[in-house]
């Protein structure tokens, strides 16, 4: 049977699925999860060693820069979470 | 190596949308979907690059699902198999030996030598899952654990399905004075 193994030409057979192929929605998902935790990462850094001076922004109150960074990058993952929670209709309040 | 090659192209198409990552991994395997679906097909061409096609589309819509326990090789054989299962079953199939399979044989062109028209023909007298199996061992190379993987089926089944295949081949090979090949 090996002896019949043969290597089928592709005689534009890659070319016909490449053309054939349906758009697909790119998937940035991934760069979400990605700073959220970078975010993570950075609080847990910062937070945790207490070499690292402290640098607190008075906006709106007084909050430690670190909050304020981790906050922004771990935004974008609550909101598409919360996001798709709705989407795929299986959330519930309760 | 090429293994953890295949997962970096996968990983190139599903996290940047590089078409040109696919296209690649499709000229990498084209040519072993197409033969496992030309002997699956005993021969038919245009069927057979239609079911190619057709699984080379579902494992690029798919390859979200892909997770890299098994080859992205056994991964795209399993995609092919279940291709070839929906289409006999959307044609009612229901008889492994198929007259116009048969009729087909007889139509093909010359490029066929007669050793491989016998072999398609012994091929005729396996199950499905049998022919599939003696086909993904001996012409694709792949392991018993990769045949089960493909057919979604335990590994004993699988070994059974090649052991089964590889006889009733043997016997009719045999008779038509193959000796013990």
């Amino acid at each position: 049977m090996l002896q019949h193994k043969s290597e089928v030409a592709n005689n534009y057979f890659t070319e016909k699925v490449m053309h054939k192929l349906p758009e697909k929605q790119k998937n940035y998902e991934w760069i979400i999860v990605l700073l959220a935790a970078i975010g993570t990462i950075i609080c847990l850094i910062l937070g945790w060693d207490s070499r690292i001076p402290e640098v607190r922004i008075s906006f709106p109150g007084e909050i430690k820069l670190y909050y304020l960074l981790g906050g922004i990058f771990v935004s974008p993952f609550v909101l598409w979470s919360c996001f798709e929670l709705f989407r795929r209709k299986n959330f519930h309040w309760i | 190596m090429s293994k953890s090659d295949d997962l970096l192209w996968v990983t190139r198409v599903t996290l940047l949308g590089d078409k040109s990552a696919f296209d690649h991994l499709t000229r990498k395997y084209q040519s072993s979907i197409r033969r496992f679906f030309l002997n699956l097909t005993m021969g038919d061409s245009p069927l057979s690059d239609d079911l190619a096609q057709e699984t080379f589309i579902k494992a690029y819509l798919n390859l979200n699902s892909f997770q890299g326990l098994s080859g992205f090789s056994t991964w795209l054989f399993r995609i092919a198999y279940n291709v070839h299962y929906d289409f006999v079953r959307s044609k009612k199939i229901t008889s492994d030996i198929d007259e116009s399979q048969i009729n087909h044989l007889h139509q093909l062109d010359n490029s066929f030598s007669a050793e491989k028209l016998d072999i398609h023909q012994a091929l005729l007298l396996l199950r499905r899952e049998e022919k599939t199996a003696v086909l993904l061992f001996y012409m694709e190379d792949k392991t018993h654990k990769e045949i089960a993987k493909i057919m979604q089926c335990p590994l004993g089944t699988a070994k059974t399905y090649i052991l089964k295949g590889k006889e009733k081949l043997g016997v009719y090979l045999k008779k038509e004075g193959y000796g013990n090949e």
